[in-house]
């Protein structure tokens, strides 16, 4: 049989083809999951039908009030801490689960009012993932990295993130970090950015080119303790069911004027600040 | 039909050299954001997009613009175009291969790209954007191939490739529409927040495109036994013209409900680009130089008798196609990130490694478009 | 053949580098992994078993992790039950890594013979391992003197009673007692400084309650540590695994 130099190459371009994709299917369908009876919550985990948060704002008052929050949760999740590097490039690498910023850029849809409170507009607001009822985030994410759960907690999967960064646009809170260089790497002076001495060995770092964010603890969760922010917060951030009615958070939001970030866009998120005022609130 | 890429003269060589000579230090600099991170490039928290998904963005307009050669030529009979169709499916392929890449340069963790296969999610217009933007490099690839390769042997191409030829032009639309989503339904970015996102992106892909393939069919013209024509080209150039009016159209349609409206919001990413926010003024230049081209060439192509003129016609051309690089390729974006999501600034501006990479992966887009060209005029210098 | 000489030189060439891994290896044999199990935490078991069983894990843990990984951060369900009924915590750090504390010994056996690199160690933390590959599970611990004195400083009680602590519960651990000077003076009298230092940090230790039996006193290779001279005159005292060896 007299075959031409195009017809043999075609031949074996498409056999390769086919042979590759074919034991790809085969591999990928492969029965190679757990038997569902093999898994199953902790039993300590703590569950509801929709985490939130309320962030009582008359509940802090001193620098430290707010420092030991987030050292709390930076610690145990093993967030870098890129501080010691030279400030503009601090600002635009840092990794921040939760921090603090003042009242116009909280909650910037209410442009800057000259004749507002003065206490109010200098007071620091915490700021941290708001776990929308209906995250654009999850809405975005070409592969399901970021994903809600079914109590309302919007988890990161740091195993699937391909870096992509459109969750980074879509959220309209700005409470998405990237990892730009290496959270395991060192600053100019050899000073890790995570402290050796404070690394929480039961929790992972991430790696280079993913995304990160506050995840609500859920670590903590399935052993039934509070997200750590709470915890330390002594009754400045009050963790609860949205959709229990006898929960703290529901009393609070009951019995307080609350406000929340960017409400208008229709995220629907789950933090409630209590702004306080004083005896007219 | 490939093999007729192998043969050329020294001018061809000389410039193939050049470009894998960028194309292997665009290559190196990409190892060193491999291994560092996008830390290299000027990306931040606050300005988590730049240069890469700007270009992407600006390449899926020019690789839609192969349109405006099929829908004339195909759907109307449009003789005349019947010589550069085939440059315009070619110029397709350069670019979308180039979306690719830059989607690729752009990512934290490309070895995971495969997850968007693996784990499809609808809801996801980046999934979609990854659907039709595979879809559309496949039809071009298998038309431009069978209509050329049809050509060579001097008959009609085969009844088969018809109905992909009609896909590609509601395709050709989708794929910048899905892009122009991308932006257009994000809540919080009030810059990119507007319905005429995806008409504005189509306007100027229908203006940029046809002005690059004008000056390419003159510098085939130019450097090759090919000569496109001359009413090809002055009908290419009515085409940018209209196109151009439109684009330039929708932006000051755009300054309106922003400025008429008096919302901080909508107003302050205008603020920045074209007069700086607080001493933050990083891309003024860029966007008054963007304007200014603008309106020149909209100028020297809407009178009939510069139009006429190719040297003319060809000078418009390269100011528009500039102007729109930096609206679209670089403007659109960062327009978005700043003023950030607490109304603070954070400026933005490409690295040198940054621009490297950049520079690689157009000199690689370039290098499939010479490969493609050189058959293309192969086989027309044959005929 | 038209151009045959350039066709057989690519060719050559071709071959060359396809089996160039080939090439340059021969000869040389890489010895069969033998992955090791002498952990503290495995040292401790009555009964030495896995998860799953041995020949199942060799198989299959990747798979298992996998499912793991997307059971615990996808689905929220953290316990296991293995086919024998028992529970697990899925953790890759917290169980896996707590038995199998050395992975330079474990996992890299395997591994760097297949010459696979999995990126989970890019996240998840490993266990802290010394330079022969022996678990360090606690950070070793510093004791700073005085120059020409090898009395204990007041506070080395509180700084050697983690280790301590850790020595009485694990009886099986040893501890690698090692004295340091600085570079000043005589070279002779200070080697003796240096084995009465670890000589007084070997006696609290014992007084606290660690048996003779665990504590090595380990001579360094060089007596006088880097860093400043401050730094160097100290005893390290270093937990490693294996029955006090």
């Amino acid at each position: 049989m007299s075959i031409n130099r195009r017809q043999f190459l075609k031949i074996v371009g498409v056999s390769t083809a086919a042979g590759i994709g074919g034991a790809a299917v085969f591999n990928g369908l492969r029965n190679s999951g757990l038997e569902a009876a093999q898994t199953s919550p902790d039993p300590r985990t703590l569950t509801a039908k929709r985490w939130g948060f309320v962030v009582d704002m008359d509940k802090l008052k001193s620098e430290e009030d707010y420092q030991k929050c987030i050292d709390a949760c930076h610690n145990i999740h093993n967030v870098p801490d890129l501080s010691s590097l030279p400030e503009e490039i601090r600002i635009r690498h840092e990794v921040k689960w939760i921090w603090t910023d003042n009242f116009e850029r909280t909650f910037p849809t209410a442009p800057e009012d000259e004749y507002q409170n003065v206490e109010l507009k200098e007071k620091r607001f915490f700021l941290f993932c708001n776990h929308c009822a209906q995250p654009a985030c999850v809405r975005v994410c070409p592969t399901k990295a970021t994903f809600k759960r079914k109590d309302g907690v919007v988890m990161q999967d740091m195993h699937r993130c391909i870096g992509c960064r459109f969750c980074m646009a879509a959220c309209p809170f700005g409470a998405r970090s990237f990892n730009w260089r290496d959270p395991r790497g060192k600053d100019g002076n050899g000073k890790p950015f995570i402290d050796p001495a404070k690394e929480n060995k039961e929790y992972p770092t991430r790696m280079i080119g993913v995304v990160e964010k506050c995840t609500a603890c859920t670590e903590r969760l399935a052993k039934g303790m509070q997200p750590a922010c709470a915890e330390v917060s002594n009754g400045a951030i009050v963790f609860g069911d949205l959709e229990d009615p006898n929960s703290e958070v529901r009393k609070i939001i009951a019995a307080k004027y609350t406000i929340r970030r960017k409400p208008e866009l229709g995220t629907q998120p789950s933090i409630y600040y209590v702004i306080g005022g004083g005896e007219h609130a | 039909m490939l093999d007729k890429a192998l043969i050329g003269g020294r001018r061809y060589w000389t410039w193939i050299f050049i470009l894998l000579a960028i194309i292997g230090v665009a290559v190196l600099t990409y190892l060193k954001q491999f291994n560092e991170g996008l830390g290299i490039t000027g990306l931040s928290r606050d300005v988590s997009w730049g240069l890469y998904i700007g270009q992407f963005t600006f390449l899926v307009g020019v690789a839609a613009s192969a349109v405006m050669l099929v829908i004339p030529y195909y759907l109307h009979d449009f003789k005349k175009f019947g010589k550069i169709v085939i440059l315009g499916e070619f110029l397709a392929i350069a670019a979308v291969t180039m979306c690719i890449l830059f989607i690729f340069v752009d990512m934290g963790q490309p070895m995971r790209i495969m997850n968007v296969v693996l784990h499809p999610t609808p809801n996801s217009v980046m999934f979609w954007d990854s659907v039709v933007l595979a879809g559309y490099l496949g039809l071009n690839l298998v038309i431009g191939w069978t209509t050329l390769g049809a050509d060579r042997k001097g008959v009609k191409p085969p009844q088969w490739v018809k109905p992909l030829i009609y896909l590609s032009v509601p395709w050709a639309v989708s794929i910048h529409t899905v892009t122009a989503f991308l932006y257009a339904g994000i809540p919080g970015r009030h810059f990119w927040l507007t319905a005429v996102m995806a008409a504005r992106f189509l306007a100027s892909a229908f203006s940029g495109g046809p002005a690059l393939l004008i000056i390419l069919a003159l510098l085939v013209r130019k450097y090759t036994k090919f000569d496109p024509g001359y009413e090809p080209i002055q009908a290419l150039g009515k085409i940018v013209t209209y196109a151009m009016f439109a684009n330039v159209f929708l932006l000051g349609l755009e300054f309106f409900t922003a400025f008429y409206s008096n919302i901080p919001g909508h107003m302050h990413p205008f603020h920045y680009l074209y007069a700086g926010i607080e001493g933050h003024n990083k891309l003024v230049p860029l966007m008054w130089t963007s304007s200014i081209f603008a309106i020149a060439a909209l100028v020297l192509l809407v009178v009939p008798s510069l139009r006429k003129n190719e040297k003319v016609l060809a000078f418009a051309c390269v100011i528009l196609f500039i102007s729109l690089w930096i609206d679209k390729g670089f403007g659109l974006v960062i327009g978005g990130f700043v003023p950030n999501m607490f109304e603070g600034i954070t400026e933005y501006w490409p690295t040198l490694p940054e621009a490297i990479i950049t520079l690689g992966v157009w000199a690689i887009g370039t290098l499939v478009l010479t490969v493609l060209y050189k058959v293309a005029v192969s086989v027309r210098e044959a005929a | 053949m038209y151009d045959s000489g350039k066709i057989i030189a690519g060719l050559i060439v071709f071959v060359l580098l396809v089996t160039f891994p080939f090439i340059s290896n021969m000869g040389k044999a890489s010895a069969k992994p033998k992955p090791s199990i002498d952990t503290p935490v495995i040292n401790q078991m009555a009964v030495k078993k896995c998860v799953e069983s041995k020949e199942f894990m060799r198989a299959e843990h990747m798979q298992m992790l996998n499912n793991w990984r997307d059971s615990v951060v996808r689905n929220g369900d953290r316990i296991y039950v293995n086919t024998a009924g028992q529970s697990f915590n899925m953790s890759l750090q917290n169980t896996c890594m707590n038995c199998h504390s050395n992975k330079k010994k474990f996992c890299d056996e395997c591994h760097n013979y297949m010459a696979v690199t999995p990126y989970c160690w890019s996240c998840h933390i490993q266990p802290k391992e010394n330079a022969e590959g022996k678990t360090v599970l606690l950070a070793p611990a510093k004791i700073y003197f005085e120059v020409g004195r090898f009395d204990l400083p007041p506070d080395a009680s509180s700084l050697l009673k983690p280790i301590v602590d850790f020595l009485r519960a694990h009886s099986q651990t040893g501890v690698d007692v090692s004295g340091y000077v600085d570079k000043t003076g005589d070279p002779i009298k200070n080697a003796e400084l240096a084995k009465n230092r670890a000589k007084a940090v070997r006696d609290m230790l014992m007084a606290e309650g660690v048996s003779e039996a665990q504590i090595n006193m380990k001579k360094p290779e060089i007596l006088t540590g880097a860093g400043s001279d401050v730094e160097a005159r100290r005893v390290e005292v270093s937990i490693a695994s294996g029955k006090g060896v």
